[in-house]
């Protein structure tokens, strides 16, 4: 097979897969956020959390993975930098304090 | 001659190209410059993700600015209506997602009724917002309660919207469908409005935690 033109398979089977991890993602997160008693840890793994989904979605649903990549750098970096932002927001909101005006 | 070719002539052993034995696979070429859709929409992905992008720096700036006001703001949403919205679009995605999967195979019967499901998680959407937004008003929260909630009710209003134009948009290409109906070798306006729907979507994943579930 050419390194050029690689052929991926899409399932349906695959399709149903993400779906049922993004749902469990999405519930791990709601249980992690109000269980965990570190509230640094949790907001860590809800920013992880995002991160993967956000991938998921990116290269599963919509099928990135196997497409424009620089569309995909695009999108993906966008669900990195983001929950690092949120991570820091919450963990070091000093650090955003600098872009507030004070009346 | 392309695997693609091959393939069609019969001249190629599948075992040769490692392809599942699951006959409802799709084949995709890895090509590096093939956008899905069309790169307008992509021009518009990207204008709305940075419109929400600087939503959400908004948001932590003000909370960094109002500490006490963003610590009690989250506890007095309705964290269930935000979950079950989230279960929703999730679900909306995967069924566009299965309706291009079925396009792709030229099952337009099957990519109508997914595009009908999805318009159906739309109105589901819309629907359990509409009855969070009602709880926050029997409990006195609007708009100028407080800094929290004028961002929150901007932030989730502004994504409703994007909700409706997404509805608008999947509800114009199953309309097409009927009257000039794609197939696997034209459907850019339809996967268009997928990738669309996927945007929707994405925001959303990152909407609930930041005012729901993150404190």
């Amino acid at each position: 097979m050419s390194q050029d033109n690689q052929n991926k398979m899409l399932s349906r089977r695959k399709i149903n897969a993400v779906w049922v991890i993004l749902i469990s993602l999405t519930l791990t997160s709601v249980f992690v956020a109000e269980r965990t008693p570190e509230a640094a840890l949790s907001i860590i793994a809800v920013c992880f959390i995002i991160a993967i989904k956000g991938q998921l979605v990116i290269d599963k649903l919509i099928g990135l993975r196997f497409e424009n990549q620089k569309i995909r750098a695009v999108m993906l970096s966008y669900f990195y930098i983001l929950p690092v932002l949120f991570i820091i927001g919450f963990l070091f909101p000093e650090a955003f304090l600098v872009f507030a005006i004070n009346p | 001659m392309s695997n693609q070719t091959a393939l069609n002539l019969g001249q190629v052993d599948t075992h040769q190209l490692n392809i599942e034995a699951d006959t409802d696979n799709v084949i995709q070429d890895k090509t590096d410059d093939k956008v899905p859709g069309n790169i307008a929409v992509w021009i518009l992905i990207y204008a709305e993700l940075t419109e929400f992008g600087l939503f959400f720096a908004i948001f932590l700036i003000a909370k960094a600015a109002n500490p006490i006001i963003f610590a009690e703001g989250p506890a007095q949403l309705h964290t269930s209506s935000g979950a079950i919205n989230t279960l929703i679009l999730l679900t909306s995605s995967f069924f566009v997602a299965r309706a291009i999967h079925a396009i792709k195979r030229d099952e337009l019967k099957t990519c109508q009724r997914w595009l009908w499901l999805t318009l159906f998680a739309g109105t589901a959407y819309l629907g359990t917002k509409t009855w969070e937004y009602s709880i926050n008003a029997d409990n006195g929260i609007n708009g100028t309660t407080d800094l929290f909630f004028t961002i929150y009710y901007y932030l989730t209003f502004n994504h409703l919207l994007h909700v409706m134009m997404g509805m608008c948009t999947i509800g114009w290409v199953l309309a097409r469908s009927y009257i000039f109906p794609y197939t696997k070798d034209d459907h850019e306006g339809l996967e268009s409005a997928a990738c669309y729907w996927h945007m929707v979507d994405l925001v959303w994943i990152m909407i609930f935690p930041l005012l729901y579930v993150l404190r």
